[in-house]
């Protein structure tokens, strides 16, 4: 397994170093740079903006640019914000607190939801419960997901005020008390249940129809004449080969998450890195963009290892 | 019968009818079962593919689909008890202890992500109050009896890593740990490689004799049949055909599909270029013919009855019995009339 780790590992060498190539092109591409919009032209003069351009290193030949900033990247600098004027790490790790949060309280929801109603309907496929599953999981997956973010926020926060319609916490609770999470999580269900309901579809129907075509196995026929009660039949012997194909799903969820929530986190002006995307792409503040783009990048990339290591677990056919 | 000698029998089949739902009309597969086990009798029920035997077996165990099939007519008395009126709760404290059963299939049969001896100890668990320290030792003990080599190490591993004759070994660990009346076996070699096959046979015959456990092993193999039963039952679309103990089978078959079945095995002692078949297949459920016999259209042997009237399951001889208007005494009585026309 630890072979097959650092095997992995170096296999994304070369993924990475095209990924660096791709998100800086990108960056480059893009019209406009941190001066334009930022800077009124007709009040300052415009020589200076070329002094400052030449300065940064902004009219250097693109190869040059790129080495400069591969060499820094590698070297742990990933640049200044032009907006922040903060390091890059620094905004991106005063964010990326609540973005995990945000991501973490999905993942529950869905495990919780997509658990429940696949297993429910994969026990009883065809009933009219399973029916109301499917009609629901389907409805739920061809809406897109900011008409959901504001529906939620139009009846749940305006209408009925359950909850806030935005932001990660009220401020001045004191860091760290009961108080301060409680608010917390206060703030982070109506975007995670929006932002988790998306997967929940996928996954319980996926599992649902996982367990109904390993009911039909032949395991699960002599598993009933040892005599072993239906429940147990369902709930582990079929559960436990019906988690196996789910792990795929949780190897692409990680970058899923992170990429549903540039956009739950702008509807609900939830501060994580999803929203700071947004607003760096607006103000094209390139090292957050392209800091942010790697990060993405080596998440998939993460999630796909972890998914075929987690293989390894729950599947004991497999052994690396 | 007497009853006596019917409160000694481990099995009882009266009358049995099982059925399928096919686009909501009740077709039947296996159609006026009898059948009686006796204590540590080997009864081998035989016929082709589509015959009913597996359904029958798995009417035995109320394992079929409720979803699609069901028990329509009939009763299966085992242990003085009507299986066909428990509840399933009650048949899995039937299940696994008193009848066991095991299948053609090893490969497929043991859930792969659970070791063997998970899968050995459920069996334990779930019938008594062994704590996991007796299970296990009583698990490699079940496994040295079915001759595994290594039970310890075999034990805690999973079924991918082990053969297929190895995995029916298993299987029939599984199912002889509670040393249960009846055990079922629906072809349990069909799918091993023959030198494997004998050895899988010569543990069930072994076990059975120790154990004094009686047998319903299904087979489509003449040659299982031989080495196996002591009593044999012939079935064709459903119905039985014939019943007879092994030697009269072999010696004396007396219905056409028996002699036609026993003409096709192939024989080391004869010259022949061609082998001999049976032409056509078994009819399907739905195009199952409702009057005369079911297997006239491919009898070497009909003539005009065949397609008119129904045969009855009656005695040709001593302890031999037979379903072909060839005999007399298979002429439908009224009776019989009626029963067939629960079957339409």
């Amino acid at each position: 397994m630890l072979a097959y780790t650092i095997r992995r590992l170096l296999s994304m060498i070369p993924l990475l170093i095209l990924i660096s190539v791709v998100v800086f092109s990108l960056a480059k591409l893009m019209p406009g740079d941190p001066f334009t919009g930022e800077i009124d032209p007709n009040n300052t003069n415009t020589e200076y903006i070329e002094e400052m351009r030449e300065e940064l290193g902004y009219n250097d030949p693109i190869l040059v640019q790129y080495q400069r900033w591969v060499t820094n990247v590698l070297q742990g600098d990933f640049g200044k914000s032009t907006t922040y004027k903060k390091p890059v790490t620094e905004v991106i790790a005063e964010r990326l607190p609540n973005t995990i949060f945000l991501a973490i309280s999905a993942l529950i929801i869905t495990y919780i939801l997509a658990f429940t109603m696949g297993m429910y309907s994969g026990r009883r496929p065809y009933t009219l419960g399973d029916n109301f599953i499917a009609t629901f999981n389907y409805t739920g997956i061809a809406i897109p997901q900011y008409i959901v973010a504001i529906v939620a926020i139009y009846f749940f926060a305006f209408q009925l005020g359950w909850f806030p319609s935005g932001g990660s916490i009220t401020p001045g609770l004191e860091q760290g008390s009961m108080a301060f999470w409680t608010d917390r999580i206060y703030h982070v269900i109506l975007p995670a249940i929006t932002l988790g309901l998306f997967s929940t579809a996928s996954y319980t129907q996926f599992l649902r129809n996982d367990i109904v075509q390993n009911s039909k196995q032949d395991y699960v026929r002599s598993a009933r004449a040892r005599g072993t009660k239906e429940s147990v039949i369902y709930n582990k012997h079929i559960l436990r080969n019906s988690v196996i194909p789910l792990v795929t799903f949780f190897g692409f969820d990680l970058a899923t998450l992170i990429g549903g929530a540039i956009i739950t986190e702008t509807i609900f002006t939830y501060p994580g890195i999803g929203m700071l995307f947004i607003d760096s792409v607006t103000t094209r503040d390139y090292p957050v963009v392209m800091t942010l783009t790697l990060v993405f990048s080596f998440l998939t990339l993460a999630g796909n290892l972890i998914a075929d290591l987690l293989y390894g677990v729950v599947d004991p056919r497999i052994r690396y | 019968m007497p009853q006596e000698q019917h409160d000694q029998n481990v099995l009882d089949i009266n009358n049995l009818h099982t059925g399928f739902l096919i686009d909501g009309e009740l077709h039947h597969a296996v159609v006026d079962v009898n059948l009686s086990v006796k204590p540590k009798e080997v009864v081998c029920v035989v016929g082709e593919s589509g015959c009913g035997k597996s359904v029958m077996s798995l009417s035995i165990m109320n394992l079929l689909p409720k979803i699609n099939s069901k028990i329509s007519k009939g009763e299966i008395i085992f242990n003085g008890e009507d299986l066909t009126q428990k509840t399933d709760e009650e048949m899995n404290k039937v299940r696994g202890k008193d009848i066991s059963m095991i299948f053609q299939e090893p490969m497929t049969a043991l859930n792969p992500v659970f070791t063997v001896g998970s899968q050995l100890q459920e069996v334990l668990f779930n019938h008594t109050d062994m704590s996991k320290q007796e299970a296990r030792e009583r698990g490699i003990d079940l496994l040295k009896q079915v001759g595994i080599p290594r039970p310890e190490k075999i034990i805690d591993e999973y079924p991918h890593q082990l053969s297929g004759g190895m995995r029916q070994r298993i299987m029939i660990a599984i199912s002889i740990a509670l040393n249960p009346k009846l055990l079922i076996a629906d072809e349990p070699t069909t799918a091993l490689d023959v030198t494997v096959q004998a050895q899988i046979l010569e543990l069930m015959k072994a076990i059975q004799e120790k154990e004094d456990m009686a047998i319903m092993l299904i087979t489509h193999d003449l040659g299982v049949v031989a080495e196996m039963a002591d009593k044999v039952i012939v079935m064709y679309a459903g119905k039985i055909v014939e019943t007879a103990n092994v030697v009269d089978l072999f010696t004396e078959p007396k219905h056409p599909y028996t002699k036609s079945m026993i003409s096709s095995i192939p024989r080391m002692d004869e010259q022949k270029n061609k082998l001999n078949t049976i032409d056509g297949i078994v009819p399907s459920l739905k195009n199952m013919p409702h009057v005369g016999c079911r297997f006239a259209d491919r009898c070497p042997k009909a003539f005009d009855d065949c397609t008119k009237i129904t045969p009855q399951l009656a005695k040709v001889s001593d302890d031999h019995e037979a379903r072909c208007l060839l005999y007399d005494a298979c002429y439908p009585d009224t009776s019989s009339i009626e029963k067939e026309e629960v079957n339409q």
